[in-house]
């Protein structure tokens, strides 16, 4: 009795993972991860999970980071939905193998592909701010591409973790899908097993960490990090709209905690006054709802729009302590903080020193430095004098410009004209570069990543030409030369018949 | 392959730092003269390859490495580049199994065995097939082959002076491949060759029949001209006994059964499979060149080398125009049903709500 109630608590940390482990690879050894009716079958079961648990999803969300049931939907949910959508309706087509060239002196006798080969166990990690999406969009992915899988929920989600661990098990094939709560430290641990490729999101000091132990076993990895990712504002921008998408994506989604989220912004000094009124309007209208029943004390449900926590106390003082290094610089501030309800409201700076801490480290939170440029000169330097970044936004409606900036400047990913969109978007690759990570997912992207792609040359036996054989004469020496270099057919003759040399 | 994955770098638009393999010292030497006189000397660099200079490039930051060589050597470089977060293609070998199936025509078979083996480099080579499995019934039949394969190529006495045999690089890897050799368990296993001259740095072309699975032989690389032949049963125990090794660079069959092969191509990986050749997918620009597992990752060759060396960054471009209310709080009810049929891409459903006509 008490082993089934209390389960994992019974088992060491070093059971569990191996438990996970050698079960999740069992099941891939026998094959049965493979089949194209698996993977779909296994993708409609984690939308149905969705479907029938939607309610329960959303509480644990809301529980954890405040977020409203909207907003846990929109966000979280219908993204993952999507990828399921995605791959049911092409992993068929993806599966199928792809028909490679071959050179013309091998057309008669040689047929070459390009077959997705599922890499084994793979591990994703989760992380906090999206616990759901960063454990279940990967997880379609892995799946779609035909592996077993090891989940690590982000224990800072901890209702998340909960339901995680209850309803994956009961929906998908719990011998292949395995979920595995472990601490940061029991991470360390976790990290020394073998697995055939790790899947992190999170932050660029933990990814090394995660890399390093990786290259132990020599297993590949994907790293999905974070970074400042700047936007730049140029005066020819419709400014009252790219204030009101920054503010959006920066304060209206988890409260600025994203990777992707606009973490400054350079603004041209020609508009820096109308842009930073542009962000107070956005935001009072964004927020005025919330701010009249924050004041009046009425109970919010968790249906309508309630301003998204910040994950924990540590976060919380993190970011106030950012904030109390560059207090002077604070031009607008939509109220106070509240450490009881782990709240922050939308703060803007202007100009902050460039030695702030604020400058340096990724914000993830809801406060924007907003800093004046002269030119768009300026501008570039700036982003490019900084680690490559998981995105970057460009507001201008000079092509031009927006040109110059993706030439110039490296980012996971660039978008003109808005913000944040580009997640939800599954025919482009989503990743970093550098600092902000490696590798890539979403879409296709996806299923490479968790893949093996395996070339495979199928000849005939029959077609043997002497000439491939030692010993070589000169003129089997030329004619062999002349075929590595592609050389043409006519070419080939004409060695052959004595009228040409190599 | 020094100039292979640099002619991927540059296609790609890098600049890049050389390291070839100081081991093959006259490659090097040419390599260091020649490539800053017909390349962008600021652009393509080239340094030796020492231990100690390696380690203090790897101590630098890099937007990528691209490393051939060991397994062990290659886990060094990982964990150096991940101080650095520089992502990696590693080019490592392993075992290349060559399974061999009754079915198959034996000659053939041998000669393209033989050819991806000795013919090419002594055997020194990521790709060589590294050893061979048979039905035991069969075993005479390709030993046969094979030394008739050998014969043809290299003539009843193979020596150092035939300019179609090479010889191994260096002392080190002579006495490491001669070494495989000493083991009593593995010498008394010889069918064909064993012969060497050290001086020379020459190992004639050796066959092996069964020897010890646990024998040193048998778990590492061997990178020489020897080739063991095992046998088996049952042709299909072999994908049992490739799949206690570690995933290898490339996996070769013979065999005109149809069953075999999707049983050999589902239930093994590899970088690359061949079937019924050895070797020739080296020259196909249109296959990725690379591992899986302890053989590697990443690939080049062709558009993969250009991929390898580039950075895939999406580029959207957004209307400033047509904001729409409906993408910003307060969130109303119409607006949350707006957008959820928007995120989940029900165009339908969302002109209905749109013409009014449905919640």
């Amino acid at each position: 009795m008490t082993t089934s109630i209390m389960g994992d608590l019974t088992l060491s940390l070093e059971d569990r993972i191996e438990e996970a482990i050698n079960t999740a690879r069992g099941t891939f050894q026998t094959g049965r991860t493979r089949p194209l009716k698996w993977r779909i079958t296994q993708l409609k079961a984690l939308k149905t999970m969705l479907d029938e648990h939607e309610h329960a999803f959303c509480s644990a969300l809301y529980r954890d980071l405040g977020k409203s049931y909207f907003e846990a939907n929109y966000i979280e949910l219908d993204n993952v939905r999507n990828s399921c959508d995605f791959f049911v309706k092409n992993l068929k087509k993806l599966m199928k193998p792809k028909s490679a060239d071959v050179p013309w002196y091998m057309k008669s006798s040689t047929k070459a592909k390009v077959i997705h080969e599922p890499l084994g166990v793979v591990l994703i990690f989760s992380a906090w701010n999206y616990p759901l999406l960063l454990a279940l969009d990967p997880l379609v992915a892995a799946i779609a591409a035909g592996n077993a899988v090891v989940v690590k929920p982000a224990e800072c989600a901890k209702s998340m973790c909960l339901i995680l661990k209850q309803l994956l098990p009961k929906y998908l094939d719990a011998h292949a899908v395995k979920v595995l709560e472990a601490t940061k430290e029991e991470c360390a641990v976790l990290l020394t097993y073998k697995f055939d490729k790790i899947f992190y999101t999170g932050s660029p000091r933990i990814g090394r960490i995660i890399m390093e132990a990786a290259a132990k076993h020599l297993t590949p990895v994907t790293l999905e990090l974070g970074g400042k990712s700047p936007a730049i504002v140029d005066s020819t921008a419709d400014i009252f709209t790219a204030a009101r998408r920054l503010a959006a994506t920066k304060w209206m989604i988890n409260c600025g905690q994203t990777c992707i989220a606009p973490d400054y912004v350079l603004v041209h000094s020609d508009v820096t006054s109308l842009f930073l009124e542009g962000l107070k309007q956005s935001l009072l209208s964004f927020m005025s709802p919330l701010l009249e029943s924050a004041n009046t004390d009425v109970e919010t449900d968790q249906e309508t729009d309630f301003m998204p926590r910040i994950i924990n106390k540590e976060s919380l003082a993190r970011l106030q302590t950012l904030l109390d290094e560059v207090q002077d610089s604070v031009v607008f501030k939509l109220g106070e903080t509240d450490t009881k309800k782990l709240t922050m409201m939308p703060t803007i700076l202007l100009n902050p020193s460039m030695e702030s801490k604020i400058m340096q480290e990724e914000i993830f939170g809801p406060i924007l430095p907003v800093l004046q440029v002269h030119n768009m000169e300026e501008a570039i330097n700036f982003v490019c004098s900084r680690p490559q970044p998981l995105a970057l936004y460009m507001f201008t409606s000079n092509k031009k410009l927006a040109k110059e900036v993706v030439e110039k400047t490296s980012s996971g990913s660039v978008v003109i004209n808005d913000a944040g969109t580009q997640f939800g978007l599954e025919s482009i690759p989503f990743g970093g570069i550098g600092e902000s990570g490696m590798g890539s997912y979403h879409g296709r992207y996806g299923f490479d990543t968790f893949s093996h792609q395996k070339g495979v040359v199928t000849t005939q036996a029959s077609s043997d030409d002497p000439i491939r054989y030692p010993p070589y004469s000169a003129k089997n020496k030329a004619i062999l030369r002349a075929c590595l270099r592609n050389k043409s057919m006519l070419d080939v003759i004409l060695i052959k018949l004595g009228m040409r040399k190599f | 392959m020094s100039l292979d994955p640099l002619i991927g770098a540059i296609g790609a638009g890098n600049a890049a730092v050389l390291m070839p393999s100081i081991v093959t010292h006259s490659s090097f030497t040419v390599l260091n003269e020649l490539i800053p006189k017909y390349l962008d000397k600021n652009a393509i660099k080239v340094v030796g390859c020492e231990t100690r200079v390696t380690e203090e490039m790897l101590n630098l930051q890099w937007d990528k490495i691209f490393f051939t060589g060991s397994p062990r050597i290659a886990k060094f470089v990982m964990q150096k580049a991940a101080e650095h977060l520089t992502p990696v293609t590693l080019e490592l070998g392993g075992k290349c199994p060559t399974i061999v199936d009754s079915s198959t025509d034996m000659e053939v078979a041998a000669r393209r065995i033989a050819a991806g083996k000795w013919g090419v480099n002594c055997g020194q080579s990521l790709i060589a097939p590294d050893y061979v499995i048979v039905e035991k019934g069969f075993a005479p039949v390709l030993l046969k082959a094979l030394k008739n394969a050998l014969r043809s190529f290299f003539g009843s006495h193979p020596s150092p002076e035939n300019p179609d045999l090479m010889r191994l690089v260096n002392e080190e890897h002579f006495r490491r491949v001669k070494a495989f050799l000493e083991d009593p368990s593995v010498s008394r296993t010889i069918k064909h060759g064993g012969g060497y001259d050290i001086e020379k740095r020459y190992i004639e072309p050796t066959i092996l029949l069964d020897p010890p699975r646990n024998a040193k032989i048998m778990r590492e690389e061997i990178l020489g001209p020897i080739l063991p032949i095992i046998t088996v049963e049952r042709i299909d125990e072999a994908i049992d006994f490739i799949n206690t090794k570690e995933k290898p660079l490339a996996l070769y069959l013979f065999t005109e059964n149809d069953d075999l092969k999707n049983e050999v191509i589902n239930k093994t990986s590899a970088g690359t499979m061949l079937i019924n050749d050895t070797v020739i997918h080296v020259t196909m620009q249109e296959l990725p060149f690379g591992g899986v597992g302890k053989s590697g990752m990443g690939a080049h060759h062709g558009k993969f080398s250009f991929e390898a060396f580039s950075h895939m960054k999406p580029v959207m471009v957004r209307s400033m125009a047509g904001d729409v209310d409906a993408r910003y709080p307060p969130y109303t009810p119409e607006k949350r049903n707006i957008l959820r049929r928007i995120a989940r891409f029900q165009y339908l459903p969302l002109l209905l709500v749109w013409l009014g006509l449905t919640k």
